[in-house]
């Protein structure tokens, strides 16, 4: 019999881009959808944020369940509701269909707005269809700090991300002895010195950061700025490249996906910065695999 | 281009952004002026369309994009060869069948595969033993783009995606 939870653990990259949808020949190669990512294992599938990239992924999901008699079964994590993590939800195809059974989690901070925030990207005046109206059994829920979440092979855990305009959240998706940690839109140069004051509260965000960032084997996070850029982008809520990899570095993180890249950076740019920033990390010890999260690229974990 | 402005009668036409704004200007009816004028303008903005006309064909033609893709692939101690990808799917590995057959270390029999999938080529692991890479990434799964570079076993791999070049 195989060992379920010895078999890989599969990430898809379906929307990279912060902040905006960026088209055009010069992002083809990093992808111009905003947040989304897939966390698949046997028949158990997570969704991390409902950036444009859900879009595909709910095509590409259709397809595979066209000839199963099986409903879906799904589970999307929302970091939090900006626009940029929540955009795809209308156009999510599986929505549509009956049978579908989509379950929404979301930080308890928003108090019962989660499911209003949800609503209201559907009204009339944004959209031509209601939240309601969709076809699926969709439930949304608030998720709390204490207790983990079990998924199938999944266990969850979270934890709300102060340093980012109205707060966001950070998951920890382990299955068997495999840790995968997406932490999106937060701004660690606040937080972290040299730049974060050194003080109490500080310490303890930088001290859960690290602690729940520890020894993954896929840490997927925000990096949206090199260092040259960051000082003219500071409250934005994202954080510095060069920053994010540093601490994962110290963190024995094994590979490291910078996420949410920046409307700006081109493929060419983000080339450049790559060819410039992973050697230091390759040849370190341990070594630590940086790397830009590109859209449509699934990796085995 | 000169030669085709440069017709008999329409040699105050100095370049071609000019004449399409005098042609615009002459296409509003005038508020002001006699029959005889418009008659001679309208003339002159069809004499000026037809040097401006491209066959529809030419048109439909051109706006289709074309363009080709190959692999480069580069073993060790031998000459790089590049191979058009002109089948669907293409099989990478150790074994004779395969369309790309590298017979070096680390190379799974059946390795990994090219497909072309919603207009796009896409390389798929097929559960080899070390493991397919795109720019220094093991991948499951990955869309290509024009310079990624494969790494199979000892063979490097660049995915090159070229315009078709006109008959002459």
């Amino acid at each position: 019999m195989r060992n379920v939870k010895a078999s890989p653990v599969y990430v898809t990259f379906w929307g990279t881009r912060g902040s905006i949808p960026t088209p055009g020949a010069g992002t083809e190669k990093y992808g111009g959808n905003t947040s989304c990512v897939s966390v698949r294992h046997a028949d158990t599938l997570v969704i991390l944020d409902a950036g444009t990239g859900l879009r595909n992924l709910g095509l590409d999901l259709v397809r595979q369940y066209a000839r199963s008699t099986r409903g879906m079964n799904l589970h999307l994590l929302l970091s939090h509701t900006h626009w940029d993590h929540i955009q795809g939800l209308p156009f999510f195809a599986p929505a549509y269909i009956a049978g579908t059974r989509l379950t929404v989690y979301g930080s308890r901070k928003k108090g019962n707005f989660l499911e209003s925030i949800l609503r209201g990207q559907m009204d009339l005046n944004y959209f031509p269809i209601e939240l309601n109206e969709l076809a699926a059994d969709i439930a949304i829920r608030e998720i709390s700090e204490t207790k983990p979440l079990t998924i199938g092979d999944f266990s969850i855990t979270w934890e709300e991300q102060v340093a980012h305009p109205g707060g966001s959240v950070r998951y920890c998706i382990e299955c068997g002895k495999k840790k995968i940690v997406y932490a999106s839109d937060v701004e660690l140069d606040k937080i972290f010195p040299p730049r974060g004051e050194r003080n109490r509260a500080n310490r303890q965000l930088t001290e859960k950061y690290c602690s729940m960032v520890h020894g993954a084997d896929l840490l997927i996070a925000d990096g949206q700025y090199t260092e040259a850029d960051y000082p003219a982008k500071v409250n934005f809520g994202h954080s510095s490249i060069e920053m994010v990899a540093q601490i994962a570095q110290e963190e024995k993180v094994k590979q490291l996906a910078i996420f949410h890249h920046e409307p700006q950076y081109s493929d060419a740019t983000l080339d450049r910065i790559w060819a410039d920033l992973s050697p230091k990390y390759s040849f370190a010890s341990p070594p630590m695999n940086l790397f830009w999260a590109r859209e449509g690229m699934t990796l085995a974990i | 281009m000169a030669t085709i402005i440069d017709k008999p009668g329409e040699s105050e036409y100095a370049s071609t952004s000019m004449s399409i704004q005098r042609t615009v200007r002459q296409k509003v009816p005038p508020k002001i002026g006699t029959h005889r004028q418009s008659s001679r303008r309208s003339q002159r903005t069809q004499n000026l369309s037809s040097t401006m006309e491209i066959p529809s064909e030419t048109v439909f033609d051109g706006v289709a994009s074309k363009y080709e893709y190959f692999i480069q692939v580069d073993r060790p101690g031998r000459s790089p060869v590049r191979l058009r990808l002109d089948r669907d799917p293409m099989v990478v590995g150790r074994e004779s069948s395969c369309d790309v057959c590298l017979r070096l270390a680390n190379v799974s029999r059946e390795h990994a595969r090219i497909v072309f999938l919603d207009e796009e080529y896409v390389l798929e692991d097929m559960e080899s033993t070390n493991g397919t890479f795109v720019n220094n990434v093991r991948i499951n799964r990955c869309v290509l783009r024009d310079h990624d570079q494969v790494r199979i076993g000892e063979a490097r791999i660049l995915f090159l995606k070229r315009p078709v070049k006109a008959n002459p």
